[in-house]
Order: structure tokens, then sequence, then C-alpha cells
């Protein structure tokens, strides 16, 4: 997945265009908050993809983090990277609207899938493709009904590939409480597929 | 059995590939339950790996185009200042925000801002009566001039409502001896932002523990003083913007995110001019629903050689009671 460029406060401009781009677009410059915007928007989009029900309402997300961001620039102080800023702020406003979405709980299978189609060689590839494809709807059906903060840390770790330590950043935790709420949420997804485990001695 | 909860509460480590600690490696050698709940932990993480499907990715321009219209016209390069102001002042802000202001100074001309209500007549430019406030329609600009550093303006008369005010005395002993006002909870903050002559970026910290939002009744004068918070060369202007509350989210220390992350960006800043040594920034408002009326003044001190030596920032709520104690209707 995506490997996220630490932005050190003391790092020169010069090495970093990223560091660069987000002082001119503290100063007012929209051009480098444009190519801030995208650098970043895919991230953005499927972090919110990840939270929020449906594609929409990601989109809109993206944008308000982005708003919001090029507001709040003058509070960016580089110690972490751009993009776990931003991202930081477009999962604070999802989770919002995911409450407020409460009545009509999040799947994770609305939101538009893409990549290329895959062509079965025969009938054996055939049947085995839509076994797995079935077998990942039934995952993801799982996933959308943990609750907001164990589902959030399952997509961010296994469908966007990010490690604990960058959620922990993402989510403003410690690295104990999104093991934990790994652990947690596996149990409940297990739960969830049928296939509880045997219990602690 | 309390080893074999700690240790599945460490599993999340092992499926990160981090090498277990001993007391967990040990653990699991010895527990066949433990290890068999993360070999099933490894397969549902693969499941999860496979189940993962590729999102379809929005067209960026129709997102940009969505994002750009919405951007600020105009940034400030400087830091922020930051002083609570009261929930009347939010709601003020934001009745002037639905209003446009005709002779709005700073801002946007498509989005009337609610700075129009914190805009105080230059230093030096002549003092314009003020309207009673009507529902409705904008307020015009007002300065005082009854308190310290006022000489350079020329006195003018004023509406009989303000002459029957008691003065609002803004000198460094009278704000240190002046009460916090007890007013209601705060619910946003109002950014200053010090710009010096030198166009220097000013690290200040303005009493951060005024930020605490509901914790305090009101807001105290503050007074800084530190030599390391205060700008080297004289505070030129100052820029002021509204930010919304974000008492409910505080900063994470270290974690590179500012108090204001997340939330909806300021307003374009207003920025007024300073006069050293004088109370250069002094706005007056009013809430027409509950009649409550602000005051903000800030007042910096220099030396002789034009070092800036403190930054006074007064804000003074005060309820429609006393103002009709006052005689003022």
């Amino acid at each position: 997945m995506m490997e996220m460029a630490r932005a050190h406060p003391l790092d020169a401009t010069a090495l970093d265009p990223e560091v660069e781009l987000v002082a001119r677009a503290r100063a007012g410059d929209r051009d480098a908050f444009e190519q801030l915007f995208r650098r970043h928007y895919r991230q953005v989009y499927a972090v919110a993809c990840r939270v929020l029900p449906n594609a929409t309402e990601a989109e809109d997300v993206v944008q308000d983090a982005f708003v919001r961001a090029y507001g709040a620039l003058g509070g960016f102080r580089g110690e972490a990277a751009f993009s776990t800023w931003v991202c930081r702020i477009a999962i604070n406003i999802a989770l919002r609207r995911a409450r407020r979405l409460r009545a009509q709980p999040a799947s994770l299978t609305e939101v538009p899938e893409g990549g290329p189609a895959q062509e079965p060689a025969d009938a054996a590839d055939l049947e085995c493709l839509v076994e797995q494809r079935a077998e990942a709807h039934a995952v993801r059906q799982a996933v959308s009904g943990l609750p907001d903060k164990h589902r959030v840390v399952i997509a961010l770790r296994y469908f966007e590939g990010y490690s604990c330590d960058e959620i922990a950043r993402l989510l403003g935790c410690s690295v104990g409480t999104v093991w934990s709420r790994l652990f947690h949420a596996h149990r409940k997804l297990r739960a969830r597929l049928g296939s509880a485990g045997k219990e602690a001695p | 059995m309390s080893t074999c909860r700690q240790a599945r509460a460490q599993l999340g480590r092992c499926l990160e590939n981090h090498p277990p600690q001993a007391w967990l490696s040990e653990h699991l050698r010895r527990c066949p339950a433990c290890a068999a709940e993360l070999a099933r932990l490894r397969e549902e993480a693969d499941r999860l790996y496979t189940a993962a499907a590729p999102l379809s990715l929005p067209d960026a321009e129709r997102l940009w185009a969505g994002i750009a219209p919405r951007l600020p016209r105009r940034r400030s390069l400087y830091r922020l200042l930051l002083v609570p102001c009261a929930p009347a002042v939010l709601a003020l802000l934001l009745w002037h925000a639905r209003t446009p202001a005709p002779n709005q100074q700073v801002g946007h001309v498509s989005h009337p801002s609610p700075r129009a209500a914190w805009a105080p007549a230059p230093p030096h430019a002549p003092e314009t009566p003020v309207p009673a406030a009507v529902p409705g329609e904008p307020r015009a600009p007002r300065s005082t001039t009854a308190a310290a550093g006022g000489a350079h303006r020329t006195a003018t008369p004023r509406p009989s409502r303000r002459r029957q005010a008691p003065a609002v005395r803004s000198t460094p002993r009278a704000i240190a001896r002046r009460p916090a006002p007890q007013s209601e909870p705060r619910a946003g903050r109002v950014a200053l932002t010090a710009r010096t002559t030198g166009e220097q970026e000013s690290a200040v910290t303005l009493a951060p523990e005024r930020h605490d939002g509901a914790a305090a009744p009101g807001l105290a004068p503050a007074r800084v003083t530190e030599s390391q918070s205060l700008p080297a060369e004289p505070v030129a202007a100052v820029v002021v913007a509204v930010l919304p509350s974000t008492s409910a989210h505080p900063a994470t220390p270290g974690s590179g995110f500012s108090g204001s992350a997340g939330y909806p960006p300021p307003e374009p800043a207003s920025i007024y001019p300073a006069v050293p040594g004088s109370s250069f920034l002094r706005a007056e408002m009013e809430d027409p629903v509950s009649g409550t009326t602000s005051h903000l003044t800030v007042t910096c001190e220099t030396d002789e050689s034009g070092r800036t030596r403190a930054v006074m920032i007064d804000y003074q709520v005060r309820p429609a009671a006393a103002r009709e104690a006052a005689g003022e209707t």
C-alpha cells in the first residue's frame, strides 16, 4: 500500500517537495494546495469509503476534509505527514457522519468497486471465482456490521494496508489500543462469520 | 486465565509481524489455545486481505471543482494568538454572516463575513456616529477613544447611548484589576494574529489554558509579557478571524495536529493596523437577540527601541441587564 512520507519539521524544504508544497499552500498558494489534493485525494477517499456507507458521502467527506485542512494549515506543525493529517481530518468527519447515519448502517459493499475484470479460463475457474467473490462479499458484509471503532481499525488495517502505528496516528490513540481493538474486532468478526473459536482456558 | 487474557490482548502485535515479547513467546509455546487463537487470527487476516476490493476513484477534477470555491481567499502567514469568545459573540457573528455588509472593510464580496462586526475604524480615521442596531441591517463600524491610547484620534460627538455608558478603561493596571466577567460558557474562539513590521513570524502562545471551553466561566484580560512569546519587532497589525470551538477535541500532544484540525477553517482574516502603545483594536458588538454587548481591546506596549514589551487582550461581555441598569436601551 502507499508508504507515507515522514515529514519532520527540520527537514530541508528542498529535500521534500511536499514540505515545500505545504509551505506554499500555507502562504495562500492555491495551486500548491491543488497539487497536494491531487497527491492525496485517493488515500483520503479510500479512508472515507471504509467508514461511510456510500461513495457520495465519501466524496463529500473528501471535499470537506480538504477545505478544512486548507483553513487549518496554520496549525499543521509538520510532525506528521500531510497525508496522515488530512486522513485524520477525514476520519473525524466521516465518523461524525457515520454516527448521523446510524439508522442506515454502513455497508462497505455499496462503495463502487473497481479493478480489472477477471476473465475465467474455464468452468472450474469460473466456479472458483464466484466462490471467492461470494466469500469476499460475506467478509465485507460482516465487517460492515461491526461497531465504528472496530470497523475502522479493520478496514484501515486490512483493506487499506496501514500499519498499526499509522492507524494509531490516524485515530489519535495508542498502538496498544489499536492492537486491542483489532483483537476484539477479529473476535466479533469470527462470531459473525460463524467460525467462533474455542474459549480461552 | 489472566495470562491468556493478557496474551490475547497482545496478539495483534504478532499479526503486525512485530517480534513478540519474551513472555508472550513463552506463553504461546506453552498454551496451545492461545497459539491456536493466533493461527485463527492469521487466517482471518488473510481472508480480510483477500476481501479488500479495489475502489473506483472519483474524478479528481470534479472533486476539486467542489473544493476550490469553498477555500478561503486569503490566509494569514503568521501564527495565531487565540482568545476564546462567548457564545453570544458567535451568535452575533453568525447573524452578521447572514446579513451582507455593504461597507465591509475586508473580506469576500460573495460571502458576507462575520468579521464585519469586528471592523473598527483605522486609528487615524475620524469617528463615525454609530446608528442604532436594526435587525436585518448591518451595523456600522465603530471605534472608541475613551480609554488609553486614543489621543491621536479626533473626538467627535457620540450618540447619547454611548455617552451614558461607563468608560471602559483598558490601561494595563485597569485590565489587571478587572475581575473576569461572569458570562456563559464559551463556544468558540477569536483568533488574533500578530503581524510585525519586519514580516517576522511571531511565536506567540497566548494563555493556552484559556482555551478550555466551558471550564472557565468568562475570559479574564490576558497580558502576554514572556519574551519568547512576543515578536521581536513592533506589532504592525493584528489579524482577526473566527474559529469554532475545539474544546471537545483537544489537540493531541506530539501528534502533529493542532487543535483546529478537522474543523471548519476560519473566515479570511480582517487586518487592523496597529499603533504601538495604544489600544489599536477596539471593537464593540451587540447581539440583537440577547442584547449582550461585547468589547474587544488589544493593546501593544513597546519600549523606546520599538521592541514589543507586552500584548494585552481584553474581552468583556456585558449582559443586557447591565446595559439596562446603566440606562441604555
